[in-house]
C-alpha cells in the first residue's frame, strides 16, 4: 500500500519533470542526466546524515554498554554533538608531513571516499526505486562488492604516502586482511546469488517476497552463508574484533595516523559510509530488502525505505554492541582464521545451498 | 545525430581520453609508484568503457580482478620491496635500444590482430539492448560448455603458479633454521624503520 504511494510519488515528480521538458524544448537526454544528478545528491545527502546518526549511536551505545551517558551537553540528549564535531573537523589546520607524498597523500582519502558512496548507485531504497537499474539488473551485488575491494587502495595509497612507520603497517594490514575477507565474503554472496538465480539486488529482494517465512535468514539452508556473511562483513568494516589496521595500542591509529582536518573527514566519513553499505547490503541479501515483515497488514502502510533503514540501523547497532563487547584478535590469528576456518566454510555453505536449490528448495531459477 | 548520441560520444572521448593519458603515465613518470597509480587509473578507464559499451559484467570483473586485486597486489609489492629513497625508474637509451623494437614488434602484432580478426557484429547496429537479459549466465553457460577445455585449463595453470608460489616462498624457511629466520625478520623490520 505505502509502497505504491511512494511509486506514485516518484512516478507523478517524473512526469512532472518530463512534461516540463518538454514545455522548455529540453532534450530528454539532459533530463535522465538531471535524473542522476538528483540521485547522486540525494545518495550523498543520505550517506552524510546516516554517518552522523551513526557516529551519535556508536557514542550513545558504547557510553550505554560502559555504563555512562554519552554525549549529553550539545541540545537535547547530546542531539547536536555529531553535527558540531563535523563543523569543527572543517576548521581544522590540513597538516602534511614534510616528507610525505604530497599527491599521493591527499588523493588515498578522496579515493577511499568517493569509492565508498559509488556502491550506493545499486542499492535498491524502494520498489523500482534504484539510481543504476540497467547495471542493478547486470551486476548489482558484484558492483558494491567490486567498489568495496577498490577502497583499499585509498587505504595503501594514504597509508603509503604518508611516510610513516605506522601507517605503512596499518595499511599493510589493511590490506591483508581485507583481501582474505573479501574470499569469504565472495563465498557468502554467491550462495545468496545461487538462491535468487540472479545477481541483481532488486531480484534478491523479489525472491524474498511473500511474507517474513521467506527471508533468507530463515531459510535454514542459508544458515551457514550469514554465519559466513555476519563475520566477514564485520572484517570487512574494520571494526573490533577485525581492527587490527588500526589497533591503537600497537599502531597509533594505523593508516590514518599522519591525518588531519577533512582529510581525516574523509576517511571517517568512507569508513562509516562503508559500514552502512554492508549494513544495507546486509539487509537485502538475508532480511528482504525494503519488504515489510507481514505484506498485506497493517505494516504495508510503512513505506518501503523506511523498512530498509531500519533493518539497516539494526545490524548497525549489532555490529556496535559487538565492537564494544569482545578484545581484539592478533594479526596472525586473524589470518588464520580467515583462510583455514572461514573459507572451508564458504565452500560448505556453496554446497548446502547448492543442494537446496537443486532439490527445489530454493526459488532460485539455476 | 541526436543528444543522446551526442553524449555518448562525449563521454566515450572523455573516459578514453584519461585512460590513454593514464596510460602514457605508466610508462613516462619516473617514480614507479606514481606509474602503478596511473596503471591503477588505466584499468578503471578501462571499465568506464566497458560501461559505456553496456558489457557490465566485464566492468564488474576488470575492477575485481584488475583494479581490485592485480594493481593491489602491484602496490602491494612495491611497497614492500621498494625505498622511497630509491630513485626513478626510468634508464638511460640503453633501454631505448631494447625497448623501441620491441614495441615497435607488439604493436604490429596488436594492430594486425585488431585488422585481420572477424568480428561478429551484432544486429542493429552494433548496439546491445540494456533491457535484455543479463548477459551473465549466457557468458557462466558459454564457459562450462563451449569453452570448457580452454576455462578448466586456465584454472590448472593458475593452480600450477599458486603451488609454485608457495614453493619458492617456503625455500628459504626449509633450508635455514627457525632461529636464523627470526632473525631475519627482525632485521628487516628494523630496515624499515629507519
Amino acid at each position: 500500500m505505502a509502497n505504491t504511494v511512494v511509486k506514485t510519488i516518484l512516478d507523478v515528480i517524473r512526469v512532472w519533470a518530463e512534461n516540463l521538458a518538454r514545455h522548455w524544448g529540453i532534450p530528454p537526454v539532459f533530463v535522465s542526466i538531471l535524473a542522476w544528478i538528483a540521485a547522486f545528491v540525494f545518495v550523498i545527502v543520505l550517506v552524510l546524515l546516516m554517518v552522523l546518526l551513526a557516529v551519535y549511536l556508536e557514542r550513545k551505545v558504547s557510553g550505554y554498554i560502559q555504563s555512562r551517558l554519552g554525549p549529553m551537553r550539545v541540545g537535547p540528549i547530546g542531539l547536536f554533538q555529531t553535527p558540531m564535531d563535523a563543523l569543527k573537523i572543517l576548521t581544522k589546520e590540513d597538516i602534511v608531513p614534510r616528507d610525505a607524498d604530497k599527491i599521493m597523500h591527499t588523493i588515498g582519502p578522496v579515493f577511499f571516499f568517493v569509492v565508498a558512496v559509488a556502491g550506493y548507485v545499486v542499492i535498491p531504497w524502494d520498489r523500482g526505486a534504484i539510481a543504476a537499474r540497467v547495471v542493478d539488473l547486470n551486476i548489482g551485488v558484484l558492483l558494491v562488492m567490486a567498489l568495496s575491494s577498490l577502497g583499499l587502495l585509498g587505504i595503501m595509497v594514504g597509508g603509503w604516502g604518508s611516510n610513516n612507520k605506522w601507517s605503512l603497517l596499518g595499511a599493510m594490514r589493511a590490506v591483508a586482511q581485507m583481501i582474505s575477507y573479501e574470499v569469504a565474503l565472495l563465498l557468502a554472496i554467491v550462495c545468496v546469488v545461487m538462491q535468487a538465480g540472479s545477481l541483481s539486488l532488486a531480484a534478491i529482494t523479489a525472491d524474498q517476497g511473500g511474507s517474513l517465512l521467506q527471508w533468507n535468514i530463515l531459510r535454514w539452508w542459508m544458515w551457514p552463508a550469514l554465519l559466513l556473511y555476519v563475520i566477514a562483513s564485520a572484517a570487512e568494516s574494520k571494526r573490533i574484533p577485525f581492527d587490527i589496521p588500526e589497533a591503537e595500542s600497537e599502531l597509533v591509529s594505523g593508516y590514518h595516523t599522519e591525518y588531519s582536518g577533512m582529510k581525516f573527514g574523509f576517511f571517517f566519513l568512507g569508513e562509516y559510509a562503508h559500514l552502512f553499505v554492508i549494513a544495507l547490503i546486509g539487509t537485502i541479501l538475508f532480511l528482504g530488502g525494503w519488504q515489510s515483515p507481514l505484506p498485506g497488514s497493517i505494516a504495508d502502510f510503512v513505506p518501503g525505505f523506511i523498512w530498509l533503514m531500519a533493518k539497516a540501523l539494526a545490524i548497525i547497532i549489532i555490529t556496535m554492541w559487538v565492537r564494544w563487547t569482545l578484545p581484539r584478535l592478533r594479526v596472525d590469528q586473524l589470518m588464520q582464521f580467515a583462510w583455514k576456518g572461514l573459507v572451508p566454510l564458504g565452500f560448505v555453505a556453496i554446497l548446502v545451498t547448492g543442494l537446496a536449490v537443486a532439490l527445489g528448495l530454493g526459488g532460485g531459477g539455476i | 545525430m541526436t543528444w543522446a548520441d551526442w553524449f555518448d560520444q562525449l563521454a566515450f572521448f572523455v573516459v578514453a581520453g584519461i585512460t590513454i593519458v593514464a596510460a602514457a603515465g605508466v610508462v613516462f613518470v619516473p617514480r614507479i609508484i606514481h606509474a602503478c597509480l596511473c596503471l591503477l587509473v588505466a584499468l578503471i578507464g578501462i571499465a568506464g568503457l566497458y560501461g559505456l559499451m553496456a558489457a557490465h559484467l566485464l566492468l564488474a570483473i576488470q575492477l575485481l580482478v584488475y583494479a581490485g586485486g592485480i594493481a593491489v597486489l602491484i602496490l602491494f609489492a612495491i611497497m614492500l620491496l621498494h625505498r622511497r629513497s630509491d630513485g626513478g625508474i626510468l634508464g638511460g637509451t640503453r633501454n631505448l635500444i631494447i625497448g623501441l623494437p620491441a614495441t615497435v614488434i607488439v604493436w604490429f602484432v596488436v594492430a594486425a590482430a585488431v585488422i585481420f580478426s572477424k568480428w561478429h557484429y551484432l544486429p542493429g547496429g552494433g548496439t546491445v539492448s540494456p533491457q535484455a537479459d543479463s548477459n551473465v549466465r549466457i557468458i557462466g553457460e558459454l564457459l562450462l560448455s563451449r569453452h570448457l577445455l580452454a576455462f578448466e585449463l586456465v584454472s590448472v595453470v593458475m593452480l600450477m603458479a599458486l603451488v609454485g608460489a608457495i614453493i619458492i616462498a617456503r625455500e628459504d624457511r626449509s633450508t635455514d633454521s627457525g632461529q636464523q629466520v627470526a632473525g631475519q625478520q627482525t632485521g628487516e623490520s628494523g630496515g624499515n624503520a629507519q
